[in-house]
């Protein structure tokens, strides 16, 4: 999903409203119902957003939904995942606009790619090798392309200076610096090379969960006025070419594409003839879009939406309308994260997990349509995942034990903590339960719920919060996504922000075992490494894990083929879909 | 401010007091008198009236009935809670343990929850009302017994503030004025106290709604301030003072006692409105804003959980206001509505 998941404390906070981030992470669905019944081409599928989005460039799109939609719909990138319902299969990136999934060198500092023959833009030109490296320059002017993922910046192998490249993007680069950016992305005719300046195991799984290395055409940029406007090179184009922010678009079919370089069948099916996508930006929208697939008529029977149903609204879901619903896994983790600077008696951090009551929680903020109890921060669909030894057995929270330990502790009881949240009435419930176990067990718990800028206040070291209501999705299926950004000291830490790592957590045990995983050249040795970070991080009890959300999709009763899978983030695989004629 | 004649007034102090001269069968009555027996006759006043004492025994007795347990608005029972988190059993869950039903995602009892809700409600109000009153009373007695250029400048303060951007101030500004209160004043907030935002609500609600009692009282004023017994009393010597309060302010509480009944239900639904926006006082303090607040989410699941605080406070409104009314046909039958 997204490293800066900063937005989506804010959003998923809020119960379901709000488009969260989600790339690429993985997830697993309970009853997603198939296939309503097999999809044909043509109709018109509607698509109610119930956010605007936040770009229509590539290299500034961050959404999790409308990286992995536009994929299968304008932007086809050198690899992408396919729509397969197996967490393996569906997060094993297979060739896109490139020949294979690329050849990696020795130590995989280098990966080489072939494009495809035959791809075009929606202008009818072709799709060429400078076109990726003029895209994969763009990310480096973070002051004219700003938003979007940014992971190339440390990995691409350009002169750096203070740890941060000094080639400032294409828009303001002199010669040199031009050349020096072509040395990192070498081109050889139809053959593109990327050279980092450390292994990058997992490049493949980040080209094609995000867009910082799709192809952009120089002659279409214009810069910062690029930012709504959209040049395709997928089964879809849109309509005028600029995407409305609070409006939406029309895509229509791309005459320019060919599906003989395609992979139809695993990539996208591209049922719908048109696919219209109109935005509700209002607070309400998922209320009132889910209302209005709740009445299924009109042109609604034809709808899909990342709207969803808002835990207040699931009990209206029973008899037909059952049959146009799905409750399925997210890959969103929401966790406690503890201030390593004020709760550092390991006895009173170990009673404060032992009394976390899980169940309250989720009960609190809907049931379990809403969320299953975790047992690590990773979500359970991400390769290499292991339930956190540290945090097996009850979720009920154990009261008795935690007694035990705070006595133990040496610590005077009841000893006060300082709770603190984004704002929400769900919240307000969910953390009200968890106070009622903690302080049964002796603690002093004050609730501080924040308002928009609680992940600023969160990341600033001299906070007087002791433990954060935090949410996390990773950016592409690995856990490299997950540990290093959020505990890894060394980046987050300093003296006036600790960044992700909320709880200033510091461990040079945890930052070894990253080195290794960053380092290490194959991907089995670089999962071993993180599971055993994971523990360590259990361990100390850095975090508490608290439960994975689920995600509740209504959809009209002519759309055919809903589905969700791990490269859709649990958002509907628009490449699946398609309406009845 | 000596005028003619005053002298020959001060030499006959008792002229004024006609009914005592009166003969016997008639039966004197003082105005008190008169006004309450207006009152009486007028039964959807007195119906208010019973309304809102109750409003208020309750309100005072939440606390004690919380503090020795017999009333609980924060304990959860999730037990009662089906798998959509909403209260399981018709209506809410209304039992016989929990009479208005438990509250959704918690389970909270709800009756104890609107209870202790409107003891907080009320005082707000009360403590709210007071201060504008007394603003407003004594701006209005200066305003109005001085004239001139402080009549002038405190009239251009009401103007100020009547164009106040209210709304918008109050939310921007909420934060900044939450800390002040917390640092500056050293108000206790750390502790999840309810305090420093019930200071800002009172404040807001207070320093904002004393303008059109402070009008009132001016205009009440002005025409007092011809009347014989001021100029006497000015006329011997008393400081402003003693003839701002002594004088002037007895005459006043009539309008006052009116202005005042009419604020309360005012701040009443002010202060639902705040929760709305959520800068009263934090949950899981309840007060009745917040509880329509929190329960207007599941309208279409548990009616009954909005319905109740809804009446609540709509109940409380139009009684307050009716007394309002009642009282101001009873103690100053000339005035139109």
């Amino acid at each position: 999903m997204r490293s800066k998941l900063r937005r989506i404390g804010a959003a998923a906070a809020a119960a379901g409203l709000g488009l969260s981030l989600a790339a690429c992470g993985g997830s697993g669905s309970d009853d997603a119902s198939g296939g309503d019944a097999e999809g044909s081409k043509g109709g018109t599928l509607h698509y109610l957003l119930n956010a605007p989005i936040e770009s229509a460039d590539p290299q500034r799109v961050y959404y999790g939904f409308q990286l992995a939609s536009w994929r299968r719909t304008l932007y086809r990138g050198l690899v992408a995942f396919p729509m397969d319902k197996d967490e393996k299969a569906g997060n094993t990136p297979v060739a896109d606009l490139a020949t294979d999934t690329g050849t990696p060198n020795e130590d995989a500092s280098s990966w080489e790619f072939t494009i495809k023959d035959g791809v075009k833009w929606e202008d009818g030109s072709d799709i060429t090798c400078e076109d990726f490296r003029y895209g994969a320059s763009r990310v480096f002017a973070n002051d004219v392309i700003t938003g979007g993922p940014n992971y190339t910046l440390s990995y691409l192998d350009v002169p750096q200076k203070d740890g941060k490249p000094t080639y400032p993007g294409p828009y303001k680069a002199t010669p040199e610096q031009q050349a020096e950016f072509d040395k990192a992305i070498a081109c050889d005719g139809n053959k593109i090379t990327y050279n980092f300046n450390k292994p990058w195991a997992d490049f493949p799984l980040a080209a094609a969960g995000m867009m910082m290395t799709d192809p952009y055409k120089e002659s279409f940029d214009e810069g910062p006025k690029s930012e709504w406007k959209v040049l395709a090179n997928g089964p879809y184009k849109l309509e005028g070419g600029v995407w409305d922010k609070n409006k939406g678009g029309t895509m229509v079919r791309n005459e320019a594409y060919d599906e003989k370089t395609d992979d139809p069948e695993k990539l996208r099916l591209a049922l719908p003839d048109e696919i219209v996508w109109s935005v509700d930006g209002s607070d309400e929208a998922s209320e009132i879009i889910n209302q209005r697939l709740i009445a299924d008529s009109g042109d609604d029977q034809y709808a899909i939406t990342t709207g969803r149903v808002p835990a207040t609204m699931l009990q209206q879901v029973t008899g037909a309308v059952e049959e146009r619903y799905s409750n399925v896994l997210s890959p969103y983790v929401r966790y406690l994260v503890l201030n390593a600077k004020s709760m550092t008696n390991p006895k009173v951090r170990e009673a404060l997990k032992v009394s976390t009551d899980i169940d309250s929680v989720i009960k609190a903020q809907g049931g379990d349509k809403i969320g299953v109890p975790a047992e690590s921060l990773v979500n359970p669909v991400t390769p290499g995942y292991q339930d956190n030894p540290a945090f097996e057995g009850d979720n009920a929270g154990d009261v008795e034990a935690a007694k035990k330990l705070l006595e133990e502790s040496g610590e005077k009881l009841p000893y006060p903590i300082q709770l603190s949240y984004a704002k929400s009435p769900t919240n307000d419930a969910a953390m009200g339960a968890l106070q009622q176990k903690w302080e049964a067990a002796g603690f002093k718990v004050t609730l501080d719920g924040l308002g928009d800028t609680y992940y600023d206040v969160i990341s600033k070291p001299d906070k007087k919060s002791d433990v954060m209501l935090a949410g996390w999705g990773n950016d592409w299926p690995s856990m490299m996504t997950v540990m290093p950004p959020l505990f890894d000291s060394r980046p987050n830490v300093s003296a006036t922000d600790c960044n992700n790592d909320y709880g200033c957590y510091h461990s040079d045990e945890f930052n070894k075992k990253l080195d290794e995983a960053a380092n290490a050249s194959d991907l089995d040795a670089q999962i071993k490494a993180l599971q055993e970070s994971d523990e360590i991080l259990g361990k100390d009890v850095a975090y508490i894990p608290l439960y994975v959300e689920k995600f509740n999709w209504l959809r009209g009763s002519k759309v055919t083929g809903f589905d969700v899978t791990p490269a859709s983030s649990s958002y509907p695989e628009i490449g699946l879909i398609g309406v009845q004629n | 401010m000596t005028t003619p004649g005053t002298q020959v007034e001060l030499a006959n102090p008792h002229t004024g007091e006609e009914g005592a001269t009166v003969g016997k069968e008639v039966v004197s009555k003082s105005p008190m008198r008169l006004a309450m027996e207006r009152f009486r006759k007028d039964t959807l006043s007195m119906i208010s009236l019973v309304v809102v004492v109750v409003y208020i025994i309750a309100a005072a007795s939440a606390p004690i009935l919380v503090a020795v347990g017999v009333l609980d608005p924060f304990t959860y029972n999730q037990d009662l809670l089906n798998e959509y988190g909403v209260a399981a059993g018709p209506y809410g869950g209304i039992s016989a343990e929990h009479p208005f039903g438990v509250e959704p995602r918690a389970g909270r009892d709800s009756l104890a929850r609107v209870w202790y809700g409107i003891s907080f409600s009320l005082s707000i109000a009360l403590v709210a009302a007071l201060i504008a009153i007394v603003i407003g009373v004594v701006l209005g007695i200066v305003s109005g017994a001085s004239g001139g250029w402080v009549d002038a400048i405190i009239g251009r303060i009401i103007d100020l503030t009547l164009a106040f951007p209210q709304t918008l101030m109050l939310l921007a500004l909420s934060s900044v004025a939450l800390a002040f209160i917390i640092e500056v004043l050293h108000v206790p907030g750390s502790e999840g106290s309810p305090l420093p935002r019930f200071i800002y609500v009172v404040g807001v609600l207070g320093l904002f709604g004393w303008t059109t009692t402070a009008r009132l009282v001016r205009g009440q004023v002005l025409t007092l301030r011809e009347r014989e017994f001021v100029h006497a009393a000015n006329l011997v010597g008393a400081s402003r003072m003693r003839v701002y309060f002594k004088e002037i302010l007895p005459n006043l509480w009539a309008p006052i006692l009116v202005s005042f009944t009419l604020m309360m239900p005012a701040f009443v639904s002010a202060e639902a409105a705040m929760a709305y926006l959520n800068v009263s006082v934090a949950p899981p303090t309840p007060t009745l804003g917040n509880v329509l607040t929190d329960s207007l989410s599941f309208v279409s699941s548990n009616l009954t959980y909005f319905i109740i605080p809804a009446v609540l406070i709509a109940l409380v409104v139009v009684c307050f206001n009716l007394l309002g009314d009642g009282l101001r046909d009873a103690l100053d039958p000339k005035s139109g509505r």
